[in-house]
């Protein structure tokens, strides 16, 4: 264990706060955990067994704050070795799924381990997914920037392919997300960005034209008073969840409307019952909070000196504000809906368990320098 | 990629993101604040529902005070309607098979009663078990019970529901009585969920029922062994 250098404190004082880093930033995961089960609590407060639900995550909050402390103890460079097989392990599970899955939600993305147990193999595919784009865009410079932009392309597009089989276009595109950050990063010429985002609105028509309910949700949302107002049923009720928060909102445990009329208050509709809970002033503290996990993974990002390292710091940061602000765009009424989580917040063991990792991770390349 | 480039990017990634967080905040703003009244309003017409709640008819006494009519509130669980869809119809007679076996295999027409006159208990338990349908319900039931021979129950006459649920005297003392007996429904408040069931915690009584008076007719009804009772009560 290093000394503190009486004559060079700056240094020491430097080595002890990134040391006390990974100890901070749990902190504030685990007060985000716990503000989740509250959130999960109020959300379900007048449907039978709200407890359950807060309990149950709880849990995995437990299981969680274990997995970023083991996954924050391993040297970032051993990640950079495993980076493709644990991609390819991961797309492997993607396959798997569609086969030997079960459907929740009309999706068949999740896995059955034992009794209720189930787990979502997507949620640590988009983890692993970014390591392996950070390390494949910050390795070897000897390669043109076409032929790396075309590989990471192309891995993106088979994961994208494999979600939208399930078919889940929200997981997709936070894939498509966290492959749009590293190209940027790594510095991919306009162009080229250019045809990945006309690629991605062809994936978008197709998944719509092969998917009828794609279709209807987005004809409901353009129109919800119109011929497909019946299928506005979500959007609808968003907005009358949000109107009965106000300014200052009805108190926790007391989201009437959410657990009355929300389709999936604790998971894909938890803003808005956030937003009925605690009111406008909730809602911008849980942006507001989002927004700040994003900027301090950029103030992170920018004292490593690793390339990977410093894009998947980024990355994690920017893939997860961007689901943050895709939740909250589907909740607001902003973005047509899709089936995505509120990352920290949201019920779910695999999203929660997942974002523990990631950010495990992160705080092993940050700790690394 | 230089330190400053990389900054660079970053910061412009996360303007994006930024902007993009000020439209959603500004969204919130605008159904949760700026729309409020309007969307409150249509909730009120979707989910709460008023409600009278009937007063409880008075009683018709005989001159020693032995309830000779009275009013009986029963609860009955009934099958009002099968689903549209096959598949939630099967689902919802296999669980109706479930609780009340003898109805397995028999095709059920409703609206059909389940079980009748069901106690506090079994209210509560059925509440429970069929939240998730709302086809299924339980239909509080107001019974006239008359007791005595048959020339007292002509004395007495006969009830019926009008077309607002609330009953009313047609013949007899109850016709002749049917102010004093009547009383005063009550009004209440509570709000539906998306299945049509009751919300916990939503029931607010506007106003309290006032039930009818008791009646005392001017006839004594015999005892078992048909006697006449005294009287010391007194006469209408």
């Amino acid at each position: 264990m290093r000394k503190f250098d009486l004559a060079n404190p700056a240094i020491s004082l430097g080595t002890r706060s990134r040391r006390l880093l990974p100890f901070a930033g749990l902190l504030i995961l685990i007060v985000a955990g716990l503000l989740g089960c509250l959130s999960i609590y109020s959300a379900r407060a007048f449907a039978g067994n709200p407890l359950y639900f807060a309990l149950k995550q709880l849990l995995w909050l437990g299981g969680g704050v274990i997995l970023f402390l083991c996954a924050g103890v391993v040297p970032f460079s051993l990640y950079r070795k495993a980076a493709p097989w644990l991609f390819a392990c991961s797309l492997a599970s993607l396959v798997l799924v569609l086969f030997f899955g079960v459907e929740v939600n009309g999706m068949h993305g999740w896995f059955r381990l034992w009794g209720t147990l189930r787990i979502q193999p997507s949620e640590f595919a988009k983890v692993f997914f970014l390591l392996y784009l950070s390390v494949c865009a910050g390795g070897e410079e000897n390669q043109s920037e076409l032929r790396k932009f075309l590989i990471m392309g192309g891995m993106t597009l088979l994961a994208m392919l494999l979600m939208m089989l399930e078919p889940d276009f929200g997981g997709a595109l936070i894939f498509f997300i966290a492959f749009l950050t590293v190209a940027i990063l790594r510095g991919a010429r306009f162009s080229h960005l250019l045809g990945a985002l006309l690629f991605l609105a062809l994936c978008a028509a197709v998944f719509v034209a092969v998917n009828d309910y794609a279709l209807i949700r987005i004809l409901g949302y353009l129109d919800p008073e119109g011929a497909y107002g019946v299928d506005a049923w979500h959007i609808r009720q968003f907005r009358y969840t949000m109107a009965h928060g106000s300014w200052s909102g009805s108190a926790w445990g007391n989201a009437l409307w959410s657990s009355a009329f929300l389709p999936l208050p604790h998971t894909d509709s938890l803003f808005a019952s956030i937003v009925e809970s605690t009111g406008f002033i909730g809602g911008l503290i849980v942006i507001g909070g989002f927004f700040a996990m994003g900027a301090g993974f950029t103030g992170m990002s920018w004292k490593i000196h690793d390339r990977a390292g410093r894009m998947f710091v980024f990355g994690v940061g920017a893939m997860y504000l961007a689901q943050a602000l895709i939740h909250i765009s589907v909740n607001s009424v902003l973005l047509p809906p899709t089936g995505v989580t509120l990352p920290i917040l949201s019920y779910g063991g695999s999203s929660l368990l997942s974002v523990m990792l990631a950010f495990g991770i992160a705080f092993s390349a940050a700790n690394e320098e | 990629m230089g330190g400053t480039s990389f900054q660079f990017k970053t910061l412009m990634i996360l303007s994006f993101l930024l902007i993009w967080a000020v439209v959603a905040a500004a969204h919130v703003f605008y159904y949760a604040v700026v729309k409020r009244d309007d969307l409150l309003a249509e909730t009120r017409k979707i989910a709460w529902r008023e409600a009278r709640i009937p007063a409880l008819r008075g009683r018709i006494l005989d001159r020693n005070g032995v309830p000779a009519a009275w009013s009986e509130l029963r609860h009955d669980l009934v099958l009002e309607r099968l689903p549209e869809s096959r598949k939630r119809r099967e689902s919802l007679l296999q669980r109706i098979a479930q609780s009340f076996p003898e109805t397995a295999g028999k095709h059920l027409k409703p609206p059909h009663v389940l079980k009748h006159a069901l106690s506090p208990e079994e209210i509560l338990f059925y509440t429970r078990e069929f939240r998730a349908w709302q086809e299924v319900v339980i239909v509080p039931l107001v019974r006239r019970v008359v007791a005595g021979p048959p020339e007292i129950q002509a004395r007495i006459g006969r009830t019926a529901q009008n077309n607002a649920g609330e009953t009313v005297g047609v013949s007899g003392l109850e016709r002749e009585y049917d102010l004093e007996l009547s009383g005063r429904a009550g009004r209440m408040t509570v709000m539906l969920d998306r299945n049509g069931n009751w919300s916990s915690d939503t029931l607010r009584i506007t106003r309290q029922p006032e039930n009818g008076h008791d009646v005392i007719a001017d006839f004594v009804l015999p005892d078992r062994q048909g006697n006449d009772t005294e009287s010391g009560n007194e006469e209408i």
